[in-house]
């Protein structure tokens, strides 16, 4: 309780500012279709180095949690989504809008996103700290098995497209191997490099694989020229849509928790879901797609309780539940702090500034979406290739801030050609953060256990770490036998793609 | 001849992987050993390994199923971030011999121009106000470059 009062005295004018600051930043990034949370929080993340941790964290988590809530704004105004996660607003928010709702439409956008963030921020409180507990008893085993039982989730988030998965997840493992090896000490790949030496450093290879690839896809997309000219009013008209779908909210905030907390599912898995429960629990479920409120309520109010979700193992465990949890876990370790149940014991006071910052932000939502919400609107009417220049820049910058080093912003150029090599042949780069953030724990807890007692079948004997081993063990065989089967196949299937629907 | 650039072409990616993880093994066999086997080279076979076997298996399994990836680049695509990263490592370059604020607004000229195709006089305007706001933001952030 000590450190809540520590921490709630942490807020002063500048927190204020910057996670007002880091609101707008992701109104920006998620209203703007064709940028993602994930290159927002990616490019912004080297302009907190300057800042204290928790006002670094005020701002990163309002850009995280409103880019998430932003998406849903071009999605219910010109039927294109912001961000992935908000694909399934389209097929309720667009006919609502349509029918001259707009303002309808994203102010229940904006309460179920709300709700969403609210109540997975209380699991999150709630369930975090008693994680982090249980895992202080963790040796190198135990967490060699926690990432290779996160690594096994690849196989499971890469249903579509097995293979590619897993190499994507192989490549992501490549990444840490340069640069000095950690138990040995001796220099690998460095090729007589002094710059190499220390390795590839995440940050850089974050911005080049999401932000710069981005904006190269983003050449290939199909440009348009967006205007929106309606009118917003009457956010707060479906506040009583919210209470007569009360139990679906609970419903879509419970699974998006939960799917957050698994490594590699995501926000957008968590929409479909959602869009799915809204369709189960609807008395009219023939009338969905033509702008129903549940069909608003239920993928809005899943994708925001991502957000907290995803920050359970990270927080806990060190394991990110995503690629914007694996910047965050970086950006905590810029900041001198060590993710996982140490961070718990160590800053206490950040942790909960963290949690506070969670809670505020979707206060400093709800209302900014109130004043504001015309004037982001009309956001959608700046030219994409001219945001792309300022990008680009930003990445120079946010690489070469890491460090002072310009090596870094020619690493990030070089991964922006990989990030974009990669999805254009169809290979996700989500297993490749995720490999990339757990490759090199798993190479030091893997030697340290080995060189504790070199009896490998600790790994299975020790109960903690055979619980988890027996987990990842039938993760792979029941996603490998479903792949088989063919019955993998993602369960947006029946639901139009985002390029369908552009 | 166009079956194989066609082969090379759609597999690329898998076939650059297999020869990355065959340069790995080469380049790990002087590798210092120790004792107990987990030296430096131990993680880094396990990778190329995997790297090869996947991308062969890949190579196979995708044999006749066409790339579905995110987008279908067309000759302008290419061109423009062609001209994206020409403008990007030579700013940088700029930035770091000459003057961080010069590198930024040739950038921002360079770009706004070819990529975005806007007039002179919007660009210029677009650049002079775009260097002023990086300006302030390196100062507020205290990023000396």
């Amino acid at each position: 309780m000590n450190t809540f009062l520590l921490a709630l005295t942490s807020i002063d004018g500048p927190y204020i500012l910057f996670l007002v600051l880091g609101t707008i930043a992701g109104y920006v990034v998620g209203a703007l279709p064709g940028f993602s949370a994930t290159m927002g929080v990616a490019i912004f993340v080297p302009f907190t180095y300057s800042m204290t941790p928790n006002i670094a964290f005020a701002f990163l988590i309002g850009l995280y949690c409103s880019a998430v809530f932003a998406g849903s704004i071009p999605a219910v105004l010109i039927r294109t989504p912001g961000t992935p996660a908000a694909i399934c607003t389209i097929y309720d928010g667009y006919p609502m809008a349509k029918r001259g709702e707009a303002g309808r439409a994203l102010g229940l956008a904006c309460l179920a996103s709300v709700f969403g963030g609210l109540f997975s921020a209380i699991i999150l409180i709630a369930m975090a700290g008693l994680i982090a507990k249980f895992a202080l008893s963790f040796g190198p085993w135990e967490y060699f098995m926690l990432g290779l039982l996160g690594l096994s989730l690849i196989i499971s988030m890469s249903a579509d497209n097995m293979i590619k998965g897993l190499i994507s997840g192989i490549v992501g493992l490549c990444i840490p191997l340069v640069g000095l090896e950690s138990m040995n000490g001796y220099a690998r790949f460095t090729f007589g490099n002094v710059q190499l030496l220390a390795g590839f450093q995440e940050l850089p290879v974050m911005i080049g694989l999401f932000a710069i690839s981005e904006v190269f896809i983003g050449y290939s997309s199909e440009h348009r020229k967006y205007a929106q000219n309606q009118k917003i009013s009457g956010l707060f008209s479906g506040l009583k849509d919210m209470l007569n779908n009360k139990w679906l909210l609970i419903k879509s905030a419970l699974m998006g928790t939960y799917l957050g907390a698994l490594p590699g599912v995501g926000a957008t898995t968590a929409a479909i879901i959602g869009y799915d429960l809204a369709r189960k629990g609807s008395k009219e479920p023939e009338k969905m797609g033509t702008g129903q409120p549940e069909g608003i309520i239920g993928p809005e109010c899943a994708n925001n309780a991502v957000t907290c979700g995803a920050l359970i193992p990270m927080l806990a465990l060190g394991i990110p539940g995503d690629p914007v949890t694996a910047i965050l876990l970086g950006s905590l370790m810029i900041h001198g702090l060590q993710p996982g149940p140490l961070l718990f014991q160590n800053s206490p006071v950040i942790v909960k500034s963290i949690y506070i910052s969670l809670i505020l932000s979707y206060v400093v939502i709800l209302l900014f979406s109130t004043i504001s919400i015309n004037v982001m609107a009309k956001l959608l009417n700046v030219k994409t290739s001219i945001l792309n220049a300022f990008v680009l820049l930003f990445c120079i910058i946010g690489s070469y801030a890491l460090r002072n080093s310009y090596f870094d912003v020619y690493v990030a150029c070089a991964f922006g050609f990989i990030g974009y090599w990669m999805r254009k042949d169809g290979y996700s780069l989500g297993p490749l953060t995720l490999s990339l953030v757990l490759g090199s724990m798993m190479e030091q807890k893997l030697s340290a256990a080995l060189r504790t007692s070199s009896n490998a079948l600790l790994f299975i004997t020790r109960p903690i770490s055979g619980v988890m081993f027996v987990l990842t063990f039938a993760i792979i065989v029941v996603s490998i036998y479903k792949y088989i089967k063919g019955g993998s196949k993602s369960s947006n299937e029946e639901y139009p793609s985002t390029s369908q629907l552009l | 001849m166009s079956k194989i650039i066609k082969f090379l072409k759609k597999n690329s990616f898998p076939i650059s992987l297999i020869v990355l993880g065959s340069l790995i093994l080469f380049w790990i066999k002087d590798y210092r050993k120790v004792p107990s086997g987990i030296g430096p080279d131990f993680f880094p076979r396990i990778i190329a390994t995997l790297l090869i076997g996947l991308s062969t298996i890949c190579i196979f399994v995708e044999w006749k199923k066409d790339n579905v990836g995110e987008v279908v680049p067309d000759k302008e695509a290419l061109i423009k971030i062609l001209i994206s990263a020409i403008l990007f490592v030579g700013c940088t370059l700029i930035m770091r011999y000459v003057h961080v604020l010069i590198g930024v607004f040739l950038f921002l000229v360079g770009y706004i121009k070819a990529v975005s195709e806007e007039k002179w006089a919007r660009t210029l305007l677009i650049s002079v106000f775009g260097t002023g706001i990086i300006y302030l933001i390196l100062i507020i952030l205290r990023v000396r470059m």
